[in-house]
């Protein structure tokens, strides 16, 4: 079964993570920074706001940042103390060469320059409940590539379907950004064959779309898309296919 | 089935392994550098062998590159899964999380269980309402999740874990009996960080999809029990 091949592949994957973290063990070397006057900075035993507060360190004391979670950073002190600090306490301290921390706080500004989107989505094909992902890189300002693949189960057929497309934002600054895209794929028609008779196609199919991606936070955006489909057939006419779908997207 | 085993042995050799990553982290240490200090007055020649504090860094800004980022999560599960009608059985699955933020994630799912006869079919003796192959489910969701309650697990009077409950609900597809069928599904589970790279969970989900094998479209709920490992990477 599949599931074998992916632990097998996850623990090959995994052994190899594992070795390489255990090699490289021995010299590692954390960054340090100093806490800076007039300010401490407070400690928590986990990575979020929820986590209880335990220790404070104080100015002039050295730490060294050990990891990060989401917007949380494990440092240890001098002492060896170990807790989580956030983004903003750790703002407020001197890198080694003397100047205050600017970590790169994610917002509407790294919106508007980040490069590569992921996403995923939900919604209606045909009539049919569709899953959707997705992944876009920014070429520029304006213009990016999306690569997608979809899933849409009916009562009759299933398809799967996937494509490239190349997408227009005219006012990438808005925090809903509207977008224009044209594009091309493959569809592939399975027929459930207690119900209706006939063979699996696969065909070609281009797309017109149009949509509307909303800044929420942090790293978060709300998508909202259009989509009419002309699949390519060898009948007399081409089927034409709307889609729907909303979902979410991380941008990094 | 001897695959699976030897995947779980190799999971545990992988955690051995990552075991040294806890004992490696080092202390803080400026490095005291003997120097030898020359300096001439007139045309006698002191030297002072006196130590000098010098660092061996270059002294630099702190980049985020450098703080190496655990926001993925990664690992096998097994439990139970009951699929309506056809029994409860063994189900095997990966999962994939990544952490937007402190509260929000989206994780992803694939797993695969064998369902057995329903009552039915039993019942009528030789009747068969599915071929062997069709008795194999598997399925795959993409979800949003939301962590509430962090807080600490306490062990004994001096060791604490942190854990944090959660929520899921995404949608996905389910294949089962020759057919696919989406599939919503939404559940809770407790993670347990036993370490800030190892966590257990314990995940209960419930799978609503449809199905037309009693020869009507028929709603069903297959409720799914598992525990697993994640790792962060």
């Amino acid at each position: 079964m599949l599931i074998n091949k992916i632990l097998q592949f996850l623990t090959v994957v995994l052994i190899s993570a594992g070795v390489s973290s255990f090699s490289i063990a021995a010299e590692k070397r954390y960054p340090v920074v100093t806490v800076a006057s007039p300010t401490f900075i407070e400690m928590r035993t986990g990575p979020g706001r929820g986590y209880p507060l335990f220790y404070v360190v104080e100015r002039d004391e050295k730490i060294e940042v050990l990891m990060r979670k989401t917007d949380w950073f494990k440092v240890r002190n001098e002492k060896g103390t170990k807790g989580w600090v956030s983004r903003l306490n750790l703002s407020n301290t001197l890198s080694e060469a003397g100047n205050l921390v600017a970590m790169e706080k994610f917002g509407l500004n790294e919106f508007e320059k980040s490069k590569w989107e992921l996403g995923i989505q939900g919604g209606d094909f045909g009539g049919a409940p569709l899953v959707s992902g997705l992944l876009a890189y920014s070429l520029i300002k304006n213009i990016s590539v999306e690569v997608n693949i979809n899933e849409a189960v009916g009562n009759l057929s299933s398809r799967i379907y996937g494509g490239v497309s190349i997408l227009n934002q005219p006012y990438p600054n808005w925090r809903a950004s509207p977008f224009f895209g044209l594009g091309v794929g493959r569809i592939k028609t399975k027929l459930n064959k207690t119900l209706v008779s006939g063979e699996d196609r696969l065909n070609g199919m281009i797309q017109v779309e149009a949509g509307l991606r909303v800044y929420i936070t942090r790293r978060f955006i709300f998508r909202l898309e259009y989509r009419n489909y002309a699949v390519l057939t060898n009948q007399a006419e081409n089927d034409e296919i709307e889609e729907w779908k909303a979902g979410f997207g991380v941008f990094f | 089935m001897e695959s699976r085993i030897w995947s779980l042995f190799l999971t545990g050799l992988f955690m051995l392994s990552m075991a040294g990553e806890i004992y490696a982290e080092g202390k803080l240490d400026a490095r005291v550098a003997e120097k030898n200090v020359e300096s001439s007055v007139g045309d006698k020649v002191f030297i002072d062998n006196t130590k000098t504090l010098e660092p061996e860094i270059v002294r630099k800004d702190l980049k985020e590159s450098e703080i190496k980022a655990y926001d993925f999560e990664i690992g096998p599960y097994v439990g139970l899964m009951s699929v309506e009608d056809f029994g409860a059985n063994l189900v095997y699955g990966v999962s994939l999380t990544y952490h937007v933020t402190e509260d929000f994630f989206f994780v992803a799912n694939y797993g695969e269980t064998t369902t057995e006869e329903s009552s039915y079919e039993r019942l009528s003796g030789s009747l068969q309402l599915l071929a062997d192959d069709q008795r194999d489910l598997s399925y795959y969701n993409i979800n949003v999740g939301y962590q509430i309650l962090p807080g600490e697990a306490f062990v004994g009077r001096n060791v604490a874990f942190n854990t944090a409950l959660y929520f899921v609900i995404g949608a996905g597809n389910t294949t089962f009996a020759g057919d696919t069928q989406f599939t919503i599904n939404a559940g809770a589970g407790y993670q347990f960080l036993a370490l800030d790279w190892l966590s257990i969970k314990i995940d209960v989900r419930d799978h609503i999809f449809e199905h037309d094998i009693f020869g009507e479209i028929k709603s069903t709920h297959n409720l799914e029990f598992t525990i697993g490992a994640t790792l962060f990477r």
